[in-house]
């Protein structure tokens, strides 16, 4: 019914100073772009991780420091354990389209490396935000890919100084984008869910909701007012799903409780 | 001719009906389309949750237990996958009751089948309280939770194991509410009949039973830890289904209100067992996990079939016959 299993990291990666990949020794299983594991440090605490690189030997996991458990996750080294369970979610990232376009702020890259990696010969473009120029992952791997990659920054320290969706509109012309792919803060996907609703443009959206259970039971990941579950039918959603809901909006805590975004 | 072609059409629709089984139930005079239920606990927390699985064919929905105060509940990781079970241990997370009961309002105008409203306190007399106030959004029934197994540390040992206390609860209950009352039973006692007799004739007016079982443990062998936060949690699913079964069998024995049995049911077959055993409606909860919201058409369907090959025409065929 479910895979639990205690593995051993096998390596760290340091990305930037704040992010961490680490490398863990599990045999990849099957699992489709942008679906989603359980991460358990054992006696500490469990959080919800995508998978940011897999072969046939590892698979890779990349975190950012920010709160307790990922400052702790970060620290693990090579030779401790880690639980995990998954791959969990029934909504996926799908090729579509030949000019996709992805937009990513801060870590939002991270569950959709894989279908750009995986989906090399169409003529991508990453819009690809960070706070700061030490704080850019992934630009490496993004250029391998030959996809054309725009840089953004919050203070202006690398590439243009903007937000991811500011310079979505002008790339969509630009590139004939058919396609897009989007994941990073809310406040962020929310704009970019209202240009490419504009602009009928097909998109993919990765969500964020606190998850308790992981397998569609405990009902903290709903989302108003459709009731979809997170954890369960996302946590990619095509935009029709998600255009007249509480996304962008409001969320819910970890006692059930609603918050703005 | 055409009154022939009448009479006809007349026998067609006659024998028809005779063919169809009612799945229709009804508990404390409150009718349900059909005797599947959602329990509390599994996807309540939102009305659009519950919405959603009372569109997806549930005869009635449940929702999360709510409390007299915000409470996260446990930290993660709250459940973990056995072999054919789970153990949970959310450790009845709650907004608080102002949030909680705008959301059964909600939950009451948006869901087309009766909503119960679960609740729990840590005293009598917050039991009472909290009963008051979520009655006022005017659900189909409250739902004492006196049974949870996961918060014992916080709040003592579950009132469900006590028919004093038990029975002390019901009664506050039902001095400050006038809305029907269901009570959930822990299976965690040694004589589960005399619980249920003492609050029946504290005035309760139907019974949910079972909770979750133990509570359990799973250790990760490799790091030699539990891997709940909160080390133990409820067994739900199939492995607890003859657990349930019995305690339903004798809670039938001892009283007259209706019951509404869970605990494993994840088929048609299996809700048949539970209503044979005395229940008059039956709770699906884990088996949405293994067979998805649909579990509830499909029981049901599966439910039809078995009373056809019976001879049934009703749910009352079947409700207490594995008594003699
Ligand atoms: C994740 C989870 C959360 C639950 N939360 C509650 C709850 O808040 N209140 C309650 O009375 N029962 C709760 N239960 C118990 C269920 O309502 C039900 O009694 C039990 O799981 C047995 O049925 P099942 O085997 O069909 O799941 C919970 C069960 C699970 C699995
Ligand atoms: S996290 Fe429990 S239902 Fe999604």
């Amino acid at each position: 019914m479910d895979t639990f299993e205690t593995v051993k990291i096998s390596g760290v990666r340091k990305e930037t100073p704040t992010v961490n990949t680490l490398v863990l020794d599990k045999r990849s299983c099957r699992m489709e772009y942008g679906q989603f594991y359980m991460l358990w440090i054992p006696g500490v605490g469990e959080k919800p991780y995508a998978c940011s690189g897999a072969n046939e030997k590892s698979m890779e996991i990349t975190v950012k420091h920010a709160g307790p458990f990922s400052g702790k996750l970060q620290n693990l080294k090579k030779g401790d354990l880690i639980g995990i369970r998954g791959p969990y979610g029934k909504g996926y990232f799908t090729p579509k389209g030949k000019n996709p376009c992805y937009v990513a702020g801060g870590l939002g890259i991270v569950p959709m490396i894989s279908l750009l990696e995986g989906t090399k010969g169409k003529k991508a473009t990453v819009i690809l935000g960070a706070k700061t120029k030490e704080e850019i992952i992934f630009a490496d791997r993004i250029k391998k890919t030959g996809a054309d990659i725009r840089i953004v920054t919050d203070d202006g320290s690398a590439g243009i100084k903007a937000f991811p969706h500011q310079l979505l509109s002008g790339v969509i012309k630009e590139k004939k984008i058919d396609s897009v792919y989007c994941c990073g803060p809310e406040a962020m996907m929310r704009e970019v869910l209202k240009i490419v609703s504009e602009k009928k443009i097909p998109a993919q959206f990765s969500l964020e909701r606190y998850m308790k259970c992981g397998i569609g039971l405990c009902g903290s990941c709903a989302l108003d007012p459709s009731g979809l579950l997170v954890c369960k039918d996302g946590p990619v959603f095509d935009a029709e799903r998600i255009k007249d809901s509480e996304f962008g909006s409001y969320k819910r805590d970890s006692a059930g409780s609603k918050t703005r975004i | 001719m055409m009154s022939c072609l009448f009479c006809y059409l007349l026998l067609i629709v006659i024998l028809f009906i005779d063919k169809m089984v009612d799945l229709s139930a009804s508990l404390s005079g409150v009718k349900f389309g059909n005797p599947t239920v959602l329990p509390a606990g599994i996807l309540g927390v939102a009305a659009s949750s519950l919405a959603r699985i009372a569109s997806a064919g549930a005869g009635a929905v449940t929702t999360k237990s709510v409390g007299p105060e915000r409470r996260e509940g446990h930290k993660n990781p709250v459940v973990v996958a056995v072999d054919n079970g789970l153990l949970n241990a959310v450790g009845l997370s709650c907004p608080g009751l102002d949030e909680s009961v705008e959301e059964l309002k909600k939950a009451v105008r948006a869901a087309h089948v009766p909503v119960i409203a679960s609740f729990y306190g840590r005293t009598v007399e917050e039991f009472g309280l909290v009963a008051e106030r979520i009655s006022a959004a005017k659900p189909a029934f409250i739902e004492a939770n006196i049974s949870c197994p996961n918060i014992e540390d916080e709040y003592g040992k579950p009132f469900g194991t006590s028919c004093e206390l038990a029975a002390r609860v019901v009664a506050v209950v039902k001095d400050m509410s006038r809305v029907p009352l269901i009570v959930k039973l822990t299976p965690n006692v040694s004589d589960i009949k005399n619980i249920a007799l003492s609050v029946e004739e504290a005035g309760a007016d139907c019974i949910a039973a079972v909770n979750t079982v133990g509570p359990g443990m799973y250790i990760d062998v490799l790091s030699a830890k539990p891997v709940l936060s909160n080390r133990a949690g409820g067994l739900s699913g199939p492995a607890i289904r003859p657990i349930a079964v019995r305690c339903v069998y004798d809670i039938y024995e001892a009283v007259d209100i209706p019951i509404i049995g869970m605990g494993g049911i994840s088929s048609g077959r299996d809700a048949a067992e539970m209503l044979l055993a005395g229940a008059s409606a039956v709770g699906i909860g884990t088996a949405v996990w293994t067979r998805g919201d649909g579990v509830f058409k499909e029981v049901c369907a599966e439910l039809g079939k078995i009373m056809e090959e019976r001879g049934d025409r009703s749910l009352k065929d079947l409700i207490g016959k594995a008594h003699c």
